[in-house]
């Protein structure tokens, strides 16, 4: 396991070409130099905060309702339960192929829907004005389930007894969230959030299939930049380079998560 | 703190690694499909297998994952020879170039290989494909292959011969017969009479609109057909790249000025589905593709689709160069089998395997003489159409490193950036041709 990562920073200080492996130079920091100076780059980094952001942001937001939601006793629990999970559980590849013909803007049925209450047909993933907004909300639509069943794990254990004295000391429903369920489920929440913050930033399955990135970059992202770069340009020292700076990146990101934690002295 | 960041870039990167390097080395798997013959069977006589059989490994990709052609044709000729093929079919077409890199680079290569001429470049420079002007010459169906085709599967040398010719293509255009009898269009001959014609065919409030002009997945090939028929030329006739010309120029603006008033809604990220779903549909009425797509056509209305030659700077056909491309089979450099695996690729290209590949689920032209005058193809004008453009000056990507790149990485996002007006339309135009000369 930790061969490929040590391999994958060596290969970030190389010029590489898996053809010729016998050609293999060590260049320093000429790939990290290549990468600050292409503005494809910075284009791919911008549309990797909104893409990872903006998607877990989202995932969050309807995870929890959906979590609060189930938590009820409704008729057919187990079953909705089981329901919810089906976006999850479904491989990408195949949510990708769905969503494409759902979206197509000649074919499809998204637009003939919108057609029946008179609104005119969006272009949805050929514009490059939508094409990572409606690449964002399928993902949203794709990460939900997760975030769902992992807050109603975690609310499932908030004690009975503590929601049973929130309400005998008169407070009502949002302050019994805000004020005891959330404090005692925030560990598994931000846990959940910060592992799907890691995998969505890594995530460009959806992406590739459905626009490879375009129209004209619009929805690029680092992790599908570094793909392209080492597979179809066969630049694997530079497609490295932008894997370790996202490597890096994201590590900042769990720095400051820690350092909340302990702030919060929550851990 | 600073220890702290190190264990967490570690952790972090390990993710990341490993997330990649997961998807990064499949691990090919044996086709075993040996499902009933779906073409006719070679006919030639089998003579006394070996005792002892020799097993090689050979990749290629699926059109159609039914047809089981190939596998027949190995089942075949392990009869015949004694040779067992061991087929690696389940990598599609656009994930199998970076699946044999991978392959190629952790010396598990198979000893014979299915290529498209687009691939060619970068494995030519990298010396991992055998040559194979020795074993042609000492071939006996040498004289039976097209001679035209030997210019595909040569080296940027002119000389050298790294693959056999298995799989020809031309690319032509597909238009619909019922929507140009409705709204009065005739057929372009030229590039100018093209752009008239899509507007002309272009009816919104009918969801029908002229062409589809593939922005998307694989569409420089359809792009770089129409450029060629407009005079672009890949390269010079000293074999220096040329792609940035005056020329290419004016094509591409041809074609890049049908977008978006012209051509389908989303035809910007449109792949081969969509170009094919939209012309069925009658969205679409005129699409660029090749022999690949005329079999899905005929099961669907072959009544409703007309066929014709990519329009062209002068409209002359003989004064005009189109676009082909090859499937073709190479021998690994690497192999220890070399013998066994060309007689195999050879095996591919004579008469009985040839005829069974072009009677297959999606159809190619022919490589060899014998069965290009085969009867049955006078009457089809798929393959009629594809002759006829073959019968004229001929092109392919050319056999360079740039090829590569050019087609996988560079082309998409200029093209669709000039389409959006993010980059100029003669950016496409130096930028692939910069690709082509540097190889990045």
């Amino acid at each position: 396991m930790i061969w490929p990562a040590i391999n994958a920073v060596y290969l970030s200080f190389t010029s590489t070409n898996l053809l010729n492996l016998s050609e293999q130079t060590l260049i320093g920091l000429d790939n990290f130099r290549a990468m600050l100076a292409d503005p494809v780059f910075y284009t791919a980094l911008v549309n990797s905060l909104w893409w990872t952001f903006g998607a877990v942001f989202f995932q969050l937001l309807f995870g929890m309702i959906g979590a609060l939601a189930l938590n009820q006793n409704i008729k057919f629990r187990g079953l909705i339960r089981g329901l919810v999970l089906l976006p999850w559980a479904t491989p990408s590849v195949l949510i990708a192929l769905m969503w494409m013909w759902i979206l197509d803007p000649n074919l499809g049925i998204a637009n003939r829907m919108l057609g029946f209450i008179g609104i005119g047909a969006q272009p949805w993933l050929s514009d490059p004005g939508t094409a990572l907004p409606t690449l964002i909300f399928i993902d949203v639509w794709f990460g939900i389930p997760f975030f769902a069943v992992m807050i109603l794990a975690a609310l499932q254990s908030v004690p009975h007894e503590l929601l049973e004295a929130a309400r005998i000391d008169g407070a009502n429903a949002w302050n019994t969230f805000w004020r005891v369920v959330l404090p005692l489920i925030l560990p598994a929440v931000l846990i959940t959030t910060t592992l799907r913050l890691i995998w969505t930033a890594n995530f460009f399955d959806l992406i590739l299939i459905l626009t490879n990135g375009g129209p004209a970059n619009a929805s690029l992202t680092v992790p599908l930049y570094a793909y392209q770069t080492a597979y179809r340009g066969m630049d694997f020292g530079l497609g490295a380079a932008l894997a370790v700076a996202q490597a890096a990146f994201l590590a900042i990101l769990v720095v400051l998560y820690m350092r909340q934690i302990r702030k919060s002295d929550i851990a | 703190m600073l220890r702290r960041m190190a264990t967490i870039a570690t952790v972090v990167a390990l993710v990341v690694a490993g997330c990649s390097s997961a998807s990064t080395t499949p691990s090919p798997t044996t086709n075993a499909a040996s499902g009933a013959p779906q073409t006719a069977a070679p006919t030639a006589t089998p003579t006394a297998a070996p005792a002892k059989v020799t097993s090689i490994n050979y990749w290629y990709w699926q059109d159609d994952v039914t047809d089981t052609t190939i596998q027949t044709l190995a089942n075949q000729f392990e009869q015949l020879y004694g040779i067992h093929v061991n087929i690696q079919s389940s990598i599609a077409q656009p994930n199998f170039y970076q699946s044999l890199v991978n392959a190629i680079a952790a010396g598990n290569a198979p000893d014979a290989t299915h290529l498209n001429t687009n691939m060619f470049g970068q494995l030519i420079q990298a010396k991992v494909l055998e040559p194979l002007n020795t074993q042609i010459d000492a071939w006996s169906g040498k004289a039976d292959v097209i001679p035209s085709m030997w210019s595909f599967v040569k080296g940027p040398d002119g000389q050298t011969i790294y693959a056999m010719p298995n799989k020809f293509l031309m690319f032509y255009m597909y238009y619909r017969i019922d929507l140009f009898q409705k709204y009065g269009v005739t057929v372009p001959k030229t590039q100018e009479e093209f752009v008239a014609a899509a507007k002309a065919l272009t009816h919104p409030s009918d969801k029908v609109y002229g062409f589809d002009i593939r922005g998307g997945a694989n569409g420089q090939d359809q792009w770089a057909a129409f450029l060629v028929a407009g005079g672009a030329q890949f390269l010079d006739s000293t074999g220096k790249v040329a792609f940035s010309s005056a020329a290419a120029k004016t094509s591409n603006n041809l074609y890049i000025s049908t977008y978006p008033d012209y051509t389908n809604p989303g035809a910007i990220n449109d792949g081969y589905a969509q170009i094919t779903s939209n012309f069925e549909a009658g969205t679409a009425a005129m699409i660029i593709n090749h022999l690949g797509l005329a079999k899905t056509l005929d099961k669907w209305d072959s009544a409703k689709t007309g066929v014709a030659l990519i329009p062209s700077a002068t409209g002359d056909p003989t004064k005009t160069t189109y676009m082909g491309t090859m499937n073709a089979n190479a021998v690994l450099a690497a192999s220890t089998k070399k013998e066994a695996a060309f007689k195999w690729i050879s095996f591919l290209a004579e008469t009985q395997a040839q005829l069974a590949i072009t009677k297959s689920t999606n159809g190619y032209l022919p490589v060899v003489t014998s069965v290009a005058n085969d009867p049955q193809f006078a009457s089809n004008k798929y393959m009629q159409i594809s002759i006829q453009a073959a019968a004229n000056s001929v092109t392919a990507w050319p056999p360079i490193p740039g090829t590569t790149v050019a087609t996988q990485k560079t082309w998409q996002p200029l093209f669709q950036g000039a389409l959006t007006g993010k980059n100029s339309a003669d950016a496409v135009i130096d930028g692939v041709g910069n690709t082509l000369s540097t190889g990045k």
